[in-house]
């Protein structure tokens, strides 16, 4: 986008003669775009490119570099079971927070109590503890001995640490952990999409006999089918990337309990505690891929680009 | 202000341009053929004049990076104040495994001096792709080596001196001087005596524990001294064999404390080590030398009273000639092969200050068994003063007699060997049985080792 096309365009703009609507709105589309234009441009197109140059690098195991690059962390002892770990978190998260939001959004749209608008800033706020913070508000809450809840924890047997951060119960716990932080966020993104159907979709709806229960699934979520989309293609990929939360518990909970846990702290070991930025880079760029994958078979499944009628 | 308009295309200021030129240059060819030698004398002076103290200024005031973590920060920082003529700047960073490959990239930025408290990390900053660790053989008098004696051969890769031990985590054996008179037990000088002791314990007095094994304290305690061949660096070869006699007996005894219930199989940091150890459940405990500052005496952790604590030398297995300890730590000092000699030279002082100087080496800032074996004696007589062990003379003999004693089987690897000695922990902690953990253990180092690039065998 050149300086001199917009030039033209604002010149065209004054001038008093056939003012077009879709330039209007082509202009100030591009003006909002521009500063994420920026960024994604900076921060994400750039590092991708970078990415797939450094994975084809020079590594450790493979002077030379090149594509026996990504053969090599294929073949990583350790790829194996991140992949699976990864795999197991992906399809337990992902499926428990569509449900737990839509669920919760939906019956925040369907019964309007006095207190609304408070039960929703008491969804958004376990999403104030993020990241580390999140990860020990957890440990707390799941401690046998000194935790606050020790007490319930012992009445169901559970004494020791051991018993809860045991390596099959990790994809749970984490899933809870990710789960409980995010959900208010896209709770609150869902009720805004509930919003948007029009209350004669609902009324006519009510008037031949629908139940609260069939309102919900049989009309209101095929009406905001996209921003369940949406959700679903951003949740599945910040599930693919999960790694503050294995590895604050490996570093500073439980130490050893989730080593290379997942496939981007087996990135972050091959880069940071290996030196080898090629099979890190190679690592990052499959995820990647995944996503992008992901992400476009839904896409282009449920046609969310279609613009048109939207209530139908 | 009007400007002045000059108008270039007159004739008068061109011609008067001209004469000017014509002059300055007739000038000056007749000033600097008379005073041509006089102005370059002159010039010659000033500039030397001017070069020369600069140059002086920028030998006098060579600038030093140094990284390091906060136990150690003090006494760098008491060097760079004692010598304001060196530039100094002393930060805390412990992170230079990260960093040190975007510094090659750049090839800028390694600090001059570097304290790492992850020892096993010396072999991969010695190695080709990392770069980073100076060979230091030269660069210290050869009777600072002497002195060491064998307690700084951690840091000989080929035979070449790679790093400094700051300090010795060597393992000895704590024990509860009260309980064990009360129970009416001997200290054990040998495993099996300890196994003997423990089993009897597990059985009579329940409750009481001999140590903690969910944060990897087999590796350091029972299979190091053991001389079970985890893996042994030689040139480009790793020796590791997990059926070897001196791993499966280490193996086989923890086993069969932890199914006794002597050995508890959460780990010392625990919360449940605490709850244990505050009451004064714990019997005997193999662990390093800063066992007793850092986790058997704070409050906040086993909070063991003074006066009850006694230590003795790690004890031997069968076949043994000597009481070989393990070791939990031991932080190393490396300088940078990038920096001048000059600085290396400055850095080579600060290190041999921060582990020989009289004065630092038993002040309240050096916390852990210094490595360099005249600064150990002193420290050790120092702390038996301080009077928390029941018998401080004996504790300062043990703890320096076992640092001579730390088993030469495992060695600096160029790979991340802690974190599996962190899983094996976990493992056990997490219930598995010792042999699976173990298992495992071995299996993640060769596959390490070989994707490092060793050459993995079992002799």
């Amino acid at each position: 986008m050149s300086g001199s096309a917009t030039h033209r365009k604002l010149i065209n703009l004054g001038r008093p003669a056939v003012k077009s609507k879709k330039r209007d709105s082509t202009v100030a589309g591009w003006v909002m775009l521009t500063p994420f234009l920026l960024f994604f441009v900076m921060f994400a197109i750039i590092p991708i490119i970078l990415a797939f140059k450094e994975s084809l690098g020079p590594s450790i195991q493979n002077e030379a570099g090149g594509i026996k690059n990504y053969w090599n962390v294929l073949h990583d002892f350790r790829f194996t079971s991140a992949a699976k770990h990864t795999v197991l978190f992906v399809f337990i998260s992902a499926p428990v927070m569509t449900v737990v939001v839509l669920g919760l959004a939906l019956l925040l749209d369907t019964y309007r109590a006095k207190w609304h608008q408070y039960i929703r800033l008491a969804y958004l706020i376990p999403g104030c503890y993020v990241g580390a913070a999140g990860v020990l508000v957890w440990y707390g809450a799941l401690e046998p001995i000194i935790g606050p809840f020790r007490n319930v924890l012992n009445f169901f047997g559970i004494e020791s640490q051991g018993q809860i951060f045991k390596p099959v119960y990790l994809p749970l716990i984490f899933a809870m952990m990710a789960v409980v932080s995010n959900a208010g966020g896209w709770i609150v993104v869902q009720f805004g999409g509930l919003q948007e159907i029009s209350d004669e979709v609902i009324e006519a709806a009510k008037i031949d006999g629908c139940g609260n229960f069939q309102l919900a699934t049989k009309i209101k979520l095929p009406l905001i089918k996209k921003n369940v989309v949406y959700m679903v293609v951003l949740v599945v990929a910040a599930s693919v990337q999960i790694f503050a939360e294995p590895f604050i518990v490996n570093s500073a909970i439980f130490r050893g309990v989730a080593t290379d846990w997942s496939l981007n702290q087996l990135s972050y070991s091959l880069a940071f505690t290996e030196g080898d930025f090629a099979g890190a880079s190679a690592v990052s760029v499959m995820l990647l891929i995944v996503c992008l994958i992901a992400a476009l078979i839904l896409i282009f499944k449920t046609k969310f680009f279609e613009t048109g009628d939207e209530s139908k | 202000m009007p400007l002045i308009r000059i108008r270039l295309d007159s004739p008068v200021p061109r011609v008067v341009g001209r004469k000017i030129n014509d002059f300055w240059i007739r000038y000056l060819e007749g000033v600097l053929m008379k005073k041509k030698l006089f102005a370059v004398v002159a010039a010659s002076v000033v500039g030397a004049s001017l070069l020369v103290p600069a140059q002086v200024q920028a030998a006098a005031k060579p600038k030093l990076l140094i990284w390091t973590d906060s136990v150690r920060k003090p006494g760098n920082d008491q060097y760079a104040k004692a010598h304001p003529q060196y530039d100094i700047k002393v930060e805390l960073n412990a992170t230079l495994i990260s960093k040190v490959q975007l510094f090659n990239r750049v090839k800028k930025g390694w600090p001059d001096m570097y304290f790492d408290g992850a020892p096993n990390l010396v072999a991969l900053q010695q190695s080709k792709q990392f770069g980073y660790a100076r060979d230091l053989t030269n660069l210290f008098p050869a009777s600072y080596w002497k002195a060491f004696g064998t307690a700084n051969d951690w840091c000989k890769i080929d035979g070449k001196m790679y790093c400094v031990k700051n300090d010795l985590a060597h393992t000895v054996l704590y024990y509860d001087q009260k309980l064990m008179d009360e129970f009416g037990y001997k200290v054990p000088t040998t495993m099996e005596e300890f196994k003997t002791i423990a089993l009897d314990m597990a059985k009579n007095h329940p409750g009481y524990n001999v140590g903690h094994m969910g944060n990897g304290e087999i590796y350091q305690g029972w299979l190091w001294p053991s001389g079970c061949p985890m893996a042994t660096a030689k040139g480009n070869k790793i020796i590791s064999n997990a059926k070897d006699p001196k791993c499966t007996r280490a193996v086989t005894m923890v086993q069969e404390l932890l199914t006794a219930g002597a050995l508890k199989k959460e780990g010392s940091f625990s919360a449940d080590a605490q709850k244990d150890n505050q009451a004064g459940k714990m019997l005997m405990n193999i662990g390093p030398s800063w066992w007793g500052d850092y986790v058997v005496k704070p409050a906040g952790s086993f909070g063991v009273p003074a006066g009850r604590i006694n230590i003795a030398p790690t004890p031997k297995w069968p076949g043994e000639t000597k009481n070989w300890s393990g070791a939990w730590g031991g932080g190393v000092y490396m300088i940078s092969s990038h920096s001048s000699p000059a600085n290396a030279k400055i850095a080579a002082e600060m290190i041999m200050y921060s582990t020989m100087d009289k004065k630092f080496v038993v002040s309240a800032d050096m916390v852990t068994y210094p490595a360099f074996p005249p600064s150990a004696k002193l420290w050790a007589a120092d702390r038996a003063k301080a009077g928390y062990y029941a018998n401080g003379d004996n504790a300062a003999k043990v703890f320096y007699d076992s640092s001579l004693l730390i088993r030469p089987n495992v060695t600096p690897v160029r790979f991340n060997i802690d974190s599996f000695v962190d899983a094996q922990g976990a493992d056990i902690a997490a219930g598995k049985t010792v042999a699976d953990a173990f298992a495992k253990f071995m299996s993640n180092i060769e596959s390490a080792a070989t994707q490092a690039g060793y050459e993995v065998s079992a002799k």
